[in-house]
């Protein structure tokens, strides 16, 4: 028993998931783990999938391109190792929002900071036409901040690099989201 | 994964709503710092003080910035310094004012609270010293708030208290005439005063509280009525049931931060953690205001007829949401309406739109009472005690908390400005009806007996 990620892009229509689901149950895989969204009317998923020891990846990856290719839909199929990640350090939940007008070069500046403070993104949403900022880009990154990381550094450059594209940036512990929200 | 709605909502309630931390406060017991010696008394309580709250400013803002929650003041709540200092002299309570004052500078904190006589049922020495330091002891502080607990359901009114209370507030505006009697802004007679009380100028620690807790007064006034805006902007036939139920689910997302940035200091500090207070407690910043709810729930001011229902379905609505974001609420939990502190309450009463009568009527279905009401210099005494007294009555009947800040402002009338300053704000004066009719009533003194509590009527 080995494992494959399978990515799967193209316009959105009811359905997709229902055929990759059918195709990997054939081949008898178990889909272990999906994520799908929907963005501007694209559709995108993630499937880990485990696979019976007599398939390979290829086999499987065949199957998936030559069924999901005629209806537009791309797919990467590739071998899933569990790898011997480090051990994560101690880090806590944030949530940076960063608010402004929108232009090239808004994520490559905020997940550059992010990167440089050794901040890892979980989740990122652009949001625009808002209610509450109909005018306005709003990015939401949900990140881990190493327990090393000093916020107030962070905080400092992220406000620094934000500022120069008109841009701001607050930084809060997500708790208080899941706090406020959430039973 | 948090929606957009969850992040947005949040960051409007901060960014555009007021939504903050109201005062975040470190209750110190002071038992322990007895001492038949005052140098030895103020030396204890000053290192007390220190040792306990040096780190406390800065946990609070650091907090504050974890969470992007402003915690906008800091305090310290003490025992009652009537009891702590009982066998001190009148002079020896100014120095341990003094004292607190200096403790309170030096950690970095807004106002310690705890200048306190609880003389419900009776004077001790100690109390009656204490009452004698008072006008000294606010005059020559900045950072001191005093509270006297006069009634209380059990006990009934102690009419003697209450009318040396008038006496003492004159003498304290007096003694600060320069500043508008600011030193009666620092002062609050209560019924039923509650030991947790993290709000001043009414905060202090009550002898069946730990060594050391952390308390949390919430805000968020601000909040409560964008909610209302933006219900009322979908949907204009809402009744008053669903408004209240938007009150009461906004209150309970206001008390989620409080519990949380209290928890978090308390454990930073190694103290427990007591309670949330829930008061809706104003500044005089517009968008921040008590008075707003009212006119956005159809009023067109604090005041007018209808404003008493209206307060006690606001005042239940935060009791019910909160209640339910916190198995740890105490205090006064419920909704404040100071005059000088509110800028839309201030407007209304300069406007004659909200008599002290009605007022007075208001303060039977909130917390806390007649609050921070600028009153003519040349009120009588006897009359600040007949005010005084009829406030504490309606506590004493309805078994809740009641409570009186009055600032007679020396040199001037009805109508005239008195500035406070800071969170304080500004008023004019407000002006008393007979103010020659309570002194026969007054004089007569003693105690005005517990009430019955059956035959509820």
């Amino acid at each position: 028993m080995h494992k494959s990620i399978i990515s799967v892009v193209g316009q959105d229509r009811p359905g997709i998931v229902a055929d990759v689901a059918a195709i990997l149950a054939e081949l008898e895989c178990n889909i272990e783990d999906v994520s799908q969204t929907i963005l501007q009317g694209q559709f995108a998923a993630l499937f880990i999938a485990s696979i019976p020891g007599a398939q390979s990846v290829n086999e499987v990856r065949t199957s998936l391109e030559d069924r999901l290719a005629p209806q537009g839909l791309n797919c990467v199929v590739r071998e899933f190792e569990e790898s011997a990640a480090p051990s994560p350090r101690e880090a806590a939940s944030f949530v940076i929002i960063t608010i402004g007008p929108d232009a090239p070069g808004l994520i490559a500046a905020m997940a550059g900071v992010l990167k440089t403070h050794a901040v890892n993104i979980c989740n990122l949403q652009a949001v625009n036409r808002s209610q509450a900022y109909p005018d306005q880009m709003v990015m939401i990154y949900e990140v881990t901040v190493p327990e090393d990381t000093s916020l107030p550094a962070l905080r400092t450059a992220l406000q620094q690099r934000a500022a120069r594209d008109g841009l701001e940036v607050s930084v809060q512990h997500k708790a208080i989201f899941e706090e406020i929200h959430r039973l | 994964m948090l929606t957009e709605s969850e992040v947005l909502s949040t960051l409007q309630m901060v960014q555009n709503e007021h939504l903050d931390v109201r005062t975040v406060t470190l209750g110190v017991s002071l038992y322990d710092c007895q001492s038949d010696d005052v140098q030895r008394l103020t030396q204890n309580i000053y290192n007390k003080i220190y040792r306990l709250g040096r780190s406390f400013v800065a946990l609070c803002d650091q907090v504050g910035e974890k969470y992007g929650i402003e915690v906008v003041n800091k305090r310290i709540a003490v025992s009652p310094a009537a009891l702590v200092a009982a066998a001190c002299r009148p002079e020896e309570f100014v120095e341990v004012a003094r004292c607190l004052d200096r403790a309170a500078h030096d950690v970095g904190v807004d106002f310690i609270g705890g200048f306190t006589a609880l003389v419900e049922k009776g004077m001790a020495p100690g109390d009656t010293h204490l009452l004698e330091a008072m006008p000294e002891a606010l005059a020559s502080t900045e950072r001191v708030c005093a509270s006297v607990n006069v009634a209380s359901s059990r006990s009934g009114l102690n009419m003697d208290a209450i009318a040396r209370m008038g006496e003492v507030l004159k003498e304290t505006a007096a003694a600060t005439a320069d500043r508008d009697g600011l030193g009666c802004a620092k002062l609050c007679v209560f019924a039923n005063l509650p030991e947790d009380v993290p709000f001043m100028a009414g905060a202090y620690l009550g002898a069946g509280e730990p060594d050391a807790v952390i308390n949390v007064g919430v805000s968020g006034p601000g909040v409560v009525k964008k909610a209302i805006d933006r219900a009322v902007a979908a949907n204009p036939e809402l009744s008053l049931g669903e408004l209240s139920e938007t009150i009461k689910r906004t209150a309970y997302k206001v008390t989620r931060v409080g519990e949380i940035v209290g928890r978090e200091v308390a454990k930073g500090l190694g103290v427990g953690f007591g309670i949330v207070d829930l008061s809706l407690a104003p500044t005089p910043n517009v968008g921040d205001s008590v008075g707003e709810i009212f006119q956005s729930l159809g009023l067109s001011h604090i005041g007018v007829p209808g404003s008493t229902a209206l307060l006690a379905m606001l005042n239940d609505a935060v009791k019910k949401g909160g209640a339910f974001a916190s198995s740890s609420v105490g205090g006064l939990s419920g909704a404040f309406i100071p005059v000088s502190e509110d800028l839309n309450i201030a407007e209304a009463a300069h406007q004659g739109h909200l008599g002290l009568e009605k007022l007075e009527a208001m303060t039977a279905v909130c917390s806390v009472g007649l609050d921070m009401v600028a009153l003519p210099g040349a009120i009588p005494a006897v009359t600040l005690a007949g005010i005084i007294a009829d406030e504490m009555a309606i506590g004493v009947i309805n078994h809740k908390t009641t409570a009186a800040r009055l600032i007679p402002v020396p040199g001037k009338q009805a109508g005239d400005k008195a500035v406070f300053g800071g969170l304080l704000g500004e008023a004019h004066i407000m002006p008393v009806r007979d103010m020659d009719g309570s002194a026969g009533f007054i004089r007569h003194g003693g105690r005005i007996p517990a009430p019955l509590h059956s035959l509820k009527n």
